[in-house]
């Protein structure tokens, strides 16, 4: 199996408005061996990965992560406080 | 600017000198400074040897943005040891507007009147308070207004105060005039309580705005600062979700408080968290908005007015620690309950996050169902009403914790945790652990940074950091949030002071400041009788693994112990 489907979790200024509603998280199938800066790049998401945080299974990946089938990439711009 | 001094025995007053060890200190600093040089830090923290003090921080008075804040101190009821807690709204600015560079309530009344302390250019006035008595907090700023004027600042307990409980704050008027900004932590409000003001009223129409010693130069480095926290990211994300930005990036990392801190993932996460919120309250529209500023000034506006379905206001604002410690760690999805506990909370006067916390607390001990809202408000309702148990519960987790032998109580120093699980992300779990304010949020947050948090041999560095950089934030009047602006142009600090003051300051002035906060406060806590072990969290998070991450407080002792050994 050289094909993967993965799931981005898209938070707060990072979710899109649509007419059709709100767009929280996209499915993508991707290639084993590719990384989440390709993947992003394919999808056309721009993130600054200085000020986004992206976790994978509850901890902090880089860019260059390579995915496993099923994972859920949270891509999180990165806060704070309450 | 002056030192205010009263007497709340003999109601006399006196404008004194500040002294020159006080001079460069502001906010957390000065209290914690204060207290070493006028509390005996054995005191009983409501018996007349303890002192409430105000202190503006050090950029107070300029409608900085976000940097207007005013710090509440005293020996702690709560957890027995120093104390700061900070407010947003109006009442820094306007103690600034009347020279006022720390007011020092001192002593106790012989009898049981109630008393409203006014303010003004001519000093201070006791005034009768008894038909504000029982009032909360809504209420009584509503009469104060009418009796004082709109233009007023106000300083306020609920009922909660008046009678000495340990889980009560001091509220403040924000721009709107709501007494909505709580300086919520560490019983404080028990301590006003106990000199038996149920407000200081500040009215500073003859007042006058601080002196600038280089206004071109203050000027310059003011639109500096403000141009860097306009472009940060995070003063975008707040301004349009508020606080309760946070909720998914908590639970994303396993560390979502869940039913009294035993879980870190809240299946009703999606219900609860601030994208939703946003929708919601857009749709609701009338007098729902998403975002909004406690202080005149503040380019942030991560405030909110939280509407229910007809577009009329249940509470402003509703934040991220309210909805972690009444929502997910209640086992509660629906916002508008959560909403409406809060308000009732705050209208008694109440700290969100000890009460959440003691609820779910109350929850674990059979007193209520998780996920039961309708029986959590009624809970509230006790601690309105005064019974036995309302008593127990509005003296926050730690007091419900041993009154109904529960072993799972998220406290340190007797102060709960906010909305963080220190299991999942543990540098703040470090945080809450050797702060000298006890478990609190804003003493030094570490789940932005990019490290992996379940790795114990990394994380007392990182909360070392931001505890510094707080306490200084603290001791500057700065909110949290403005720290994203000065992050970008750490310079503008120095030239900010030295063009308001004619000082000269260390290039690190910030840390300088935040390191002499922490040192001074571990000094009086160690006269109070605290030792390593009230640097510990709670002792079943040692052992008890926290689902999804399965994971146990794990940072060694030695880490807690010499976190600050070389400040």
């Amino acid at each position: 199996m050289n094909k993967l489907e993965v799931t981005f979790q898209l938070h707060t200024v990072l979710q899109i408005e649509t007419p059709n509603g709100r767009v929280t998280t996209l499915q993508y199938q991707m290639q084993r061996g590719q990384t989440i800066e390709e993947a992003l790049m394919a999808l056309g998401l721009a993130i600054d990965p200085e000020q986004t945080l992206i976790v994978v299974n509850r901890q902090n990946v880089e860019l260059d992560y390579q995915p496993k089938d099923g994972d859920v990439i949270h891509l999180i711009p990165a806060i704070a406080g309450g | 600017m002056n030192v205010w001094r009263i007497d709340t025995t003999k109601q006399t007053f006196a404008r004194e000198e500040v002294p020159s060890t006080w001079e460069q200190l502001g906010g957390r600093a000065l209290i914690a400074r204060a207290l070493l040089d006028e509390v005996n830090p054995l005191c009983d923290p409501l018996g007349p040897f303890n002192k409430l003090i105000l202190a503006p921080g050090l950029l107070v008075g300029h409608m900085l943005s976000s940097c207007d804040r005013i710090s509440f101190g005293g020996k702690s009821p709560l957890t027995g040891g120093v104390k700061e807690s900070n407010a947003g709204g109006t009442t820094g600015l306007k103690l600034v507007y009347l020279g006022i560079k720390t007011l020092l309530l001192e002593n106790v009344p012989q009898d049981d009147r109630w008393w409203v302390l006014y303010l003004s250019k001519d000093g201070v006035k006791f005034e009768p308070a008894q038909d504000l008595v029982g009032l909360g907090v809504y209420a009584t700023a509503e009469k104060l207004l009418e009796r004082y004027g709109k233009d007023v600042a106000i300083a306020l307990i609920g009922p909660a105060g008046e009678r000495r409980q340990l889980a009560a704050g001091i509220q403040n008027l924000d721009k709107d005039r709501v007494p909505s900004r709580i300086a919520a932590r560490g019983g404080l409000g028990a301590v006003m309580g106990s000199k038996q003001i149920k407000a200081i009223v500040i009215d500073a129409k003859d007042g006058v705005k601080p002196e600038i010693k280089d206004l071109e130069s203050f000027k310059t480095a003011q639109k500096r600062f403000t141009k860097s926290l306009m472009e940060h990211p995070q003063t975008k994300i707040y301004a349009d979700y508020g606080t309760n930005a946070m909720p998914g990036m908590s639970d994303g990392f396993g560390g979502m408080p869940t039913r009294n801190f035993s879980a870190g993932h809240f299946e009703g996460l999606e219900r609860i968290r601030g994208e939703t919120m946003r929708e919601l309250l857009l749709q609701r529209g009338g007098e729902a908005e998403t975002t909004h500023a406690c202080m005149p000034g503040c380019t942030i506006r991560c405030s909110n007015v939280y509407a229910d379905e007809n577009g009329k206001s249940i509470v402003s604002p509703l934040e991220y620690e309210t909805v972690g410690l009444l929502g997910p760690n209640l086992g509660i999805d629906n916002l508008d309950m959560i909403a409406r506990m809060n308000y009732e909370i705050n209208d008694l006067g109440l700290d969100t996050i000890d009460i959440g916390a003691a609820l779910g607390v109350a929850a674990e001990a059979g007193l209520m169902e998780f996920g039961d809202s309708n029986r959590a408000m009624e809970l509230i309702q006790e601690i309105r009403q005064g019974t036995v148990l309302g008593r127990v519960l509005g003296n926050g987790a730690a007091v419900t914790g041993r009154a109904f032998n529960v072993r799972r109580v998220p406290v340190v120093k007797g102060q709960a945790m906010s909305a963080y699980e220190p299991r999942a992300i543990k540098g703040t779990g470090v945080t809450y652990a050797t702060s000298p304010q006890g478990a609190d949020h804003t003493a030094g947050l570490t789940i932005r940074a990019k490290i992996d948090h379940l790795d114990p041999k990394v994380q007392a560095e990182v909360s070392k950091t931001v505890q510094i950089n707080m306490a200084g934030y603290d001791s500057l009047g700065a909110c949290v949030f403005a720290g994203n602006g000065f992050a970008g142009v750490p310079e503008t600090i120095k030239q900010l002071i030295e063009a308001r003051y004619g000082w000269g300051v260390a290039e690190n002035f910030l840390q300088v400041l935040g390191k002499m906060a922490i040192k001074l406060e571990r000094e009086f806590n160690r006269r109070a009788g605290f030792t390593a072990a009230d640097d510990r969290l709670p002792e079943f998070m040692k052992y008890e693994p926290l689902p999804p991450n399965n994971s146990v407080f794990d940072v060694p002792e030695e880490d807690l112990d010499h976190i600050f050994d070389q400040l």
